[in-house]
């Protein structure tokens, strides 16, 4: 085997028109991605969106009905895992059970039939990075969560791999853990330099580690970008929803008039604002949904449009306050200052303040 | 007062009560008449009331002569033939046992018919399969004879079952027919139980169905393979009905447990038979033990 240099070891992933069927389910539905070398993309959405198997099938450990895969411009479609240059961590971390922490991490590299010297040396170094060194005798069983899951990276950085996929690995962690392991996996993509895809269906980790995010919902890709893009101007009602916490608010709202660089809709009865979002296909009197993030309403101040009602839940977080607000159907979600003085009971006045807002067509497409 | 703790333990006393006397009555009482039964005279004729007799039945110098079960060279023929047919029948039927839970692993139409024909001789009677293969193995009429003769590698049939060449060999494949089910429902069910994110974290590594077997199946199901080799060989070394059904006269074949009970109830020399029955018991109980401790079984838990 040749010796790799830094450059070969991160790849390109192409990913033309893939369907995927179990059964007659139709679980994956024309995906196209192009996934950039040396990025960090985050595979996020709800589950049963597809995004596990998307993952599966670049891995190799899931097989393709349509369509290709390529890594570094070959096409792996008929490749099993092995020859297709890529490590995997798993949500259960899948370490080997009867193998010591070395031996796990060892494993690629003897089936690749490395020599005793090279392999110490890389299974020594990733346990440097990892900071795993004193545990390399145990056994998995005689590490914690968060051990473990250090060592199922490790196994997955001493074969230096094109390709790292992770398989929402820190959902089995506890809180303060995931946080921390978070923070590690975005150094550690800084230190390798490697192509990483990672699914979760965690928004926040999704915004904290991703340089690309690719948002699938039933199949298909809602959307990919930044995080701030998908953040500041969604697609579509779904991806506005499914980005930020707490989730975007929806109105039902009518476009009263158009103009040629706005939209001037009405907010339940109560006042117009005009937004600065078009859509050719929209006319006059079309039902809308107006979309405005809870951190971005005005609570008791001046404002482009206003609503007043009732609060009838305080949440009270200490840096912000959440006021859920009466509304037909869902709550509507107010934030404010940790140190707010309204009560439930209280009439709050919100404003809109257009700049901040998102208009969606009936059928939830984005007005741009 | 008293503790939940001290209630709990008494709760658990009050339930173990029964299945003590169960034991007792069953397991102790047998084993106890039994090693009395051993230093005495017992026969037919006396077996009421028999003299204690020390260790004679076990060992003894009369004129210059051993007598007694140590000093019977039958009795450690049976204890070779017993080894014999233990070790080559458990070996066959772990080896046999494994390959048949692999394929029943096989996702496909037919799997509901694999797994019932594998499991159909263990839900055969020994005394009929014995029988099945009697005949079948017969030398004049058995189908196995007029094959290898219309093969042309016999002139003429064989006795299989009587020839004391291959009636061991015989009997050790009978018993492997209908007991690798056993071993093989045991090992299925280690196999399903595997991770099934670790033997993909295997394939993203790099291994193919042999390495996989190799590193990461095998070692997996050594628990489950370990617990069959138990079950399987104490019951191996108690074998009575298959031997005593092939080939109940033949010496040659004679395992331990059918010498015991052709000295007991075929001689009436219950004090001897009982003193064989003991040696059997102590022999199987320090196989059993070592076997337990070199494969670590009784620390089962802290494997994984």
């Amino acid at each position: 085997m040749k010796n790799r240099s830094k450059e070969d070891e991160v790849a390109d992933i192409n990913i033309n028109t893939v369907n995927k069927y179990f059964g007659d389910v139709h679980v994956i539905k024309d995906v196209s991605l192009d996934i950039k070398s040396q990025s960090f993309t985050v595979l996020v959405g709800p589950s049963g969106c597809g995004k596990s198997t998307m993952l599966r099938m670049i891995a190799g450990l899931e097989d393709i009905n349509s369509g290709t895969i390529s890594i570094d411009g070959q096409v792996v479609n008929d490749l099993p895992p092995k020859q297709r240059n890529i490590a995997m961590v798993f949500q259960s971390y899948a370490l080997y059970p009867h193998m010591t922490v070395f031996d796990n991490m060892a494993f690629g590299l003897k089936l690749e039939k490395r020599s005793k010297d090279e392999i110490n040396e890389r299974v020594n170094e990733a346990a440097r990075i990892l900071q795993i060194e004193d545990y390399l005798q145990r056994k998995p069983k005689q590490l914690s969560g968060g051990q473990r899951q250090r060592v199922a990276i490790g196994r997955a950085i001493t074969r230096k791999p094109k390709v790292f996929l992770f398989d929402e690995p820190l959902s089995n962690l506890d809180a303060a853990l995931r946080v921390q392991m978070r923070v590690e996996l975005a150094k550690l993509h800084n230190e390798l330099e490697a192509t990483m895809i990672y699914v979760t269906h965690d928004q926040t980790e999704a915004m904290t580690l991703a340089d690309d995010i690719v948002v699938l919902d039933t199949g298909i890709v809602s959307q990919k970008g930044s995080p701030l893009e998908l953040y500041d101007k969604p697609n579509n009602m779904f991806v506005g929803g499914f980005i930020g916490s707490p989730k975007m608010n929806f109105i039902s709202s009518k476009i009263l008039s158009k103009s040629s660089d706005a939209t001037e809709v009405d907010i339940m009865g109560m006042s117009k604002i005009s937004v600065p979002k078009m859509s050719a296909s929209s006319s006059e009197g079309d039902s809308v949904s107006l979309g405005i993030r809870p951190e971005h309403l005005v609570v008791n101040g001046d404002s482009d449009g206003s609503w007043e009602s009732k609060v009838f839940v305080v949440e009270k977080l200490g840096d912000v306050t959440y006021l859920y607000l009466e509304k037909e159907g869902e709550p509507l979600v107010a934030e404010t200052e940790g140190h707010s003085e309204i009560k439930v009971g209280d009439t709050v006045k919100v404003g809109f303040p257009s700049g901040r807002c998102q208009l969606f067509d009936s059928s939830g497409q984005a007005f741009k | 007062m008293k503790s939940v703790s001290q209630i709990r333990k008494r709760t658990a006393l009050i339930f173990l009560i029964p299945v003590t006397l169960v034991l007792l009555s069953s397991a102790l009482y047998p084993l106890i008449s039994t090693l009395y039964l051993s230093l005495t005279d017992a026969e037919l004729e006396n077996f009421l009331n028999p003299n204690y007799v020390g260790f004679i039945n076990y060992i003894e110098n009369y004129e210059g002569m051993w007598y007694g079960v140590l000093a019977d060279s039958l009795f450690w023929n049976s204890v070779r033939n017993t080894l014999v047919f233990s070790i080559f029948s458990v070996s066959l039927e772990v080896i046999l046992g494994i390959s048949f839970a692999l394929i029943m692993l096989i996702e496909n139409k037919l799997k509901w018919f694999v797994r019932a024909a594998v499991l159909i001789p263990w839900a055969i009677p020994t005394i009929v399969s014995a029988r099945m293969f009697e005949w079948m193995l017969q030398d004049q009429f058995g189908i196995f004879n007029y094959m290898l003769i219309g093969m042309g590698i016999l002139e003429q049939g064989k006795a299989w079952t009587t020839d004391p060449q291959t009636s061991m060999i015989v009997i050790i494949i009978i018993d492997a027919w209908k007991t690798s089910p056993f071993v093989a429902i045991l090992v299925y069910a280690g196999l399903k139980a595997l991770p099934n994110e670790v033997l993909e974290a295997g394939k993203v590594d790099g291994t193919n169905g042999i390495t996989q077997f190799y590193y990461i199946i095998f070692p997996l199901i050594l628990p489950a393979i370990a617990v069959a080799i138990v079950f399987r060989g104490l019951d191996a070394l108690r074998v009575f009905d298959l031997i005593y059904l092939i080939n109940a006269g033949s010496k040659d074949i004679m395992s331990m447990t059918v010498y015991a009970r052709r000295e007991m109830f075929e001689y009436s020399h219950f004090g001897f038979g009982a003193a064989a029955s003991t040696m059997l018991t102590l022999i199987i109980g320090v196989i059993a033990v070592i076997f337990i401790q070199r494969t670590r079984l009784h620390k089962l838990d802290e494997m994984e």
